[in-house]
């Protein structure tokens, strides 16, 4: 079986739906994850269920790398700034001319502002997600080689 | 292999050289060319550092070279009013002395160096 070698970009990220509440992020950011957390403690063990399954939890985060740009009043940095707290839908591609997207509602914290001097600043945040992110795969094209193997 | 689109390395540099003339200092980035009277700036070719999502992130080596020996305080002192006029127009904080190489001259022309950062768009 073929190696399946996914790269992210050229892709978009949208913070937001209508502007001035919406950004996109894709021109700064050098990273993007969305990344589980899993909690997970043993089950109690009952009469009837000796052997329980894991009580588990899962929480989903926004990881975002980005160059800042403190310097633009509308940029990613201040952008973040101005909606501390808020709850904005996200919408995900990583590579723009094809599926997956990823979507889903974020809780929007502010990134740090500065770090070293006179060198370009690259600064991670992390958005906690509301609820399970979705992802929508009606634009993936079957793989060559998958296709060849459905032909024989 | 036809190549229709401006590559996103040439787009850098030509965003450099936009820079450098905003800030009022005539650089070039034809080697073959250049040849400074008394100092002059040239702009070198630009290595991929990383990718954005939606771009690229590149550095250019920016050269400041002296068409002539350092033997005086002046041509010291103006080379590193240039360096610090290039430094500032493009954020840069740090450049060092080399020495630069031409077929055209047989000695090596002292030169100040300082690399630059810039990133553009996947697509132009």
């Amino acid at each position: 079986m073929a190696t399946t070698d996914s790269r992210q970009g050229p892709g978009t990220l949208k913070l937001g739906t209508t502007a001035p509440d919406m950004i996109e992020v894709a021109p700064q950011a050098a990273t993007v994850e969305l990344t589980p957390t899993v909690n997970s403690s043993d089950g109690t063990p009952t009469l009837e269920t000796p052997s329980p399954a894991p009580d588990t939890t899962i929480a989903w985060h926004l990881k975002i790398s980005a160059i800042q740009d403190f310097e633009d009043p509308t940029g990613f940095v201040n952008f973040l700034m101005d909606h501390a707290l808020a709850e904005l839908a996200f919408e995900w591609s990583p590579k723009a001319a094809a599926a997956p997207k990823y979507a889903g509602t974020v809780q929007i914290v502010p990134i740090a502002v500065g770090g070293d001097v006179g060198v370009q600043i690259v600064t991670d945040v992390e958005l906690p997600c509301v609820g399970i992110p979705t992802r929508d795969d009606s634009g993936i094209v079957p793989l060559a080689a998958e296709g060849k193997k459905a032909a024989k | 292999m036809n190549v229709s689109a401006v590559a996103p390395a040439l787009r850098a540099r030509a965003a450099l050289l936009e820079e450098l003339e905003a800030a009022g200092i005539e650089a070039t980035g034809d080697s073959g060319a250049f040849y400074p009277q008394p100092i002059g700036v040239l702009v070198g070719l630009p290595t991929l550092v990383g990718r954005l999502l939606d771009g690229r992130t590149f550095t250019i080596p920016v050269v400041i070279v002296a068409g002539e020996a350092l033997n005086n305080e002046r041509i010291v002192g103006d080379l590193y009013t240039i360096a610090d006029e290039v430094a500032a127009a493009l954020s840069t904080a740090a450049y060092r002395p080399i020495s630069y190489r031409t077929s055209g001259n047989a000695d090596p022309w002292p030169a100040l160096e300082l690399v630059a950062t810039v990133t553009v768009s996947e697509e132009g």
